[in-house]
Order: structure tokens, then sequence, then C-alpha cells
């Protein structure tokens, strides 16, 4: 089946939601098609500027309070009548042991607990790759930026760093030289992250550093996802069969322009 | 105490109420709801099932405090059929790359809210097309459409000189689905 893709499908495309021999033909229709190529093009760098541009709202910590609070105060009222009528008539010896029991207390204690198991458990299930993987990157770059090993080669020249890398890990990955302002390439180490052996590739941002984590992955391309992690900023998304992820202390405004130019520049820029 | 998901929870309140009071009472009274639904979960995913919960209660908001948000959708899903993306030549590559935060977010919020709930999840929860048809209940065909939609009527309200494109959109559904990697059931 090879029918002119609608733009509905090159949506799907850039999501990385098509079939893998949908994909091959779109691919292939891209190379031929100059303005088909800038039609996802279009969608792609729509999609990243909605996802750099648009506001999060977190939660605010009076909701999490509240809400536990709720939950505390729903249970009592909705619990049944303690004991019937009839038990509980004056003077029944029931009586005080009834009050000895606190019901009420309880049930919202109840509540609470249960609540914390339900809380637990959702946590616990959602443990996912993405968070081990974020998880690491902190690692990596915490480790990093603490010792005195930030890189294994310090040159600003990505004609050095790119060979020093592909010689000692199974890729190659794309280097480029930074044009943002107050930028500069430090260098490059190898990092294990997720399992693999990486490429860390280190800027410095002012007086921030920012590691720039790159290894081959086999799902598609995927937008800028951006994510905040134990105050560090996270940048993550993948272009030409590479994963990358950007950390750094800086603010998400100052990281932004860097991952706009190594999220746009990475295709013209093969490393050598 | 970790309250799960909460921030994703509230982001997608706080994009259909536009506000962070309203949105407060919307995933509060999700929780409570989830919280009394919990039996029913049955170890599918958690997110979607809590978003979906948090999706129907902004729902069950919206129809008693902003009806007119409900209906402008309602309203305009047939005309927004016949409106298709931009041709390639649009000059907005640039406008984009310089639109201010404000704009677009201004330009997101003013989606009607059925597009504006899946774009939300798409762009920033980063959810598969699946997640979103159950969130949103609709098939994965539509998550699609709407999708393709909502980034039309985004880049529309972004580009410089607001001017509509018309282009019929082929109604293949069926053959598109065929294509993708989860076929709505």
């Amino acid at each position: 089946m090879n029918t002119v893709p609608d733009w509905e499908e090159v949506g799907a495309f850039v999501d990385g939601e098509l079939t893998s021999e949908r994909v091959l033909e779109i691919e292939a229709r891209a190379k031929e098609s100059a303005s088909f190529f800038r039609e996802i093009e279009g969608v792609r760098r729509l999609q990243t500027c909605v996802r750099e541009q648009t506001d999060y709202h977190r939660a605010p910590d009076a909701l999490r309070l509240s809400i536990l609070d709720a939950c505390a105060q729903r249970a009592p009222s909705q619990a049944k009548p303690a004991w019937p009528q009839w038990l509980s008539g004056p003077g029944s010896g029931l009586r005080v042991l009834q009050r000895w029991f606190a019901w009420r207390p309880m049930a919202s204690a109840l509540a609470v607990a249960g609540f914390l198991v339900f809380s637990v458990n959702l946590t616990q299930s959602t443990i996912s790759n993405t968070d081990q993987l974020q998880e690491d990157i902190v690692a990596s770059h915490v480790r990093a930026t603490m010792s005195h090993r930030l890189v294994d080669l310090a040159s600003s020249d990505p004609h050095a760093v790119a060979p020093f890398l592909s010689a000692r890990l199974d890729f190659s990955p794309p280097i480029q030289e930074l044009t943002v302002a107050s930028t500069s390439l430090v260098g490059g180490r190898v990092d294990y992250v997720d399992g693999r052996a990486v490429a860390a590739v280190v800027y410095r941002l002012g007086d921030h550093v920012v590691d720039s984590f790159v290894w081959p992955t086999s799902n598609g391309d995927s937008g800028v996802t951006k994510t905040t992690r134990r105050g560090y900023q996270l940048a993550r998304w993948s272009r030409n069969g590479m994963a990358h992820c950007l950390i750094s202390d800086a603010s998400s405004e100052q990281l932004a322009a860097i991952v706009r130019q190594l999220e746009a520049g990475s295709p013209e820029q093969p490393s050598s | 105490m970790a309250l799960p998901h909460l921030d994703a929870a509230y982001n997608l309140a706080r994009w259909f109420t536009h506000n962070d009071e309203d949105a407060h009472d919307v995933v509060q009274e999700a929780y409570l709801r989830a919280l009394r639904y919990f039996e029913s979960f049955r170890g599918e995913k958690v997110r979607p099932w809590l978003l979906q919960i948090v999706r129907h209660t902004s729902y069950s908001w919206l129809a008693k405090n902003r009806p007119k948000d409900m209906v402008s959708f309602e309203d305009c899903d047939a005309a927004w059929r016949e409106i298709a993306g931009p041709s390639a030549e649009e000059p907005e590559a640039i406008t984009l790359r310089n639109s201010d935060r404000t704009r677009i977010n201004e330009a997101l919020a003013a989606l009607p809210v059925g597009y504006r709930e899946v774009l939300v999840l798409r762009e920033m929860e980063n959810l598969p097309y699946k997640d979103i048809a159950r969130i949103a209940d609709i098939p994965i065909g539509t998550v699609m459409s709407r999708l393709a939609r909502a980034r039309g009527l985004m880049r529309e309200a972004l580009s410089a000189e607001a001017r509509p494109v018309l282009r019929a959109v082929p109604q293949s559904d069926v053959a598109k689905n065929s294509n993708m990697k989860d076929p709505s059931p």
C-alpha cells in the first residue's frame, strides 16, 4: 500500500505511531519530495515549539495537603452508624464499648492508611524505564561534576572530540560547536547509562556545566521532552537514530537555546 | 507522601479550567473519585486511568460552569473537518521560532476543548495515541485527526497573518487505521 500520506498521517509519523513499513514508505517519499520533507519538518517544528514554550502547571503543595485532608474527612461522614439502634440503647453495656472503640477517628485513620497504600501502589507500578533512565543521567552528571573527571578528553575542537569518543564506543556521536552566547565545548567522556556505554559531550554555559548524552536508539524520532529532576533541567529527544539527553543546572530558558541548536543542527552535522 | 501523577492531573485540569482555583477543586474531586473507584482498577496503566478520571471530572465541571466551551466544540467539529494543514511553503518556520511564550500559550488556551486536550496529552505528557484514546474516550483514528486539526489550528493562530488554508482531508480512515501500530478495537 503506497497511498499519498495526508497530513494526519504526517502527524502520526512525527509522533512515531505508524507501522515500520509505513514509516519506510514515508521516509522514502520525504527523500524524493522537498515540499513533503518541509511539511514533516513543519510539524516537528511546531511540536518542539509547543513542548518548549507552553506552561506546564505543577500542582501546588496546598493541593497535595488538601486532597489528603479531604480523603480523611470524607471517610467518616460516609461511615454507616456504628451500631444498630437496638444495641446501643441508653444504659447498654455496648455503649461503653462503643465509646472505647472510638469509631470515627479509626475510620479516618483507616482512610488515610488506605490512601497511603493506594499511593505507594501507584508510585511503585509507575517506576518506568524513563524514570530509571533519568535517574541514571542525573547520577552520571552529578558524579562527573562532583569529581574531577568531567571529561576524558578536554578539547574545544569537535573534530578532536568525535574521533576520541567513536574510538571508545560502538557508534559515532554527532558533535557540534555551540553558537549560543557564552557557551563553549569543554570535551567529551565515555559514561554508562541505562545499561550501555554512552557518549557524554560536555559544554560550559557561563558557570554551568551542560552534559549532552548521546546513544543509538532503535525507537523512531521524537520531539523534545523537558523534565526537571532534583533541580536539574533535562531535555530529551531522538533524531536520526540517536537518542539525546541534555542535563544542566542552568535555567530552562538558558537551556532551551542550546536544545534548539543541537536538535536542529544534528542532521547536517555528521561526526567526522 | 507522594500523590502519584498529581502534576500531570493538575496540568490537565488547569488547561481545562484556565485558572488555578478551579483546577485545584477539579483535581481534588478527581482524586476522591479515584479513591472511590480504586476497587474497579485492574492493574492497567495508572496514568491513563487517573487522567481519564481527571478529564471526566473536568468535563462535568465545564458542563456546569462553562457550558459555552462545550458547545463551541460540538458545533465546530464538523466545520473544522475541512480545514487542513498549512502548505509547506508557509513562512511560519520563522514566525514559530520567534513566537513568544505568551502567544503560544494563548493559542493553546484558545483551542476548542476537544483539540486542546489531545494536544496537552500528546505534547506535555508525551502519551502514545493509545493512552490518549483511552483518556479522551475516542477511537485512535479520531485521536490522529484531532491532533492534526489541533496542530493546524495552532499553526494558523501562530503564523503572522492568520489566513485559513482550506484543503480537503481525504476521509480514508479505514485505510489509515490499518497503518497504525494499535488499530482501535
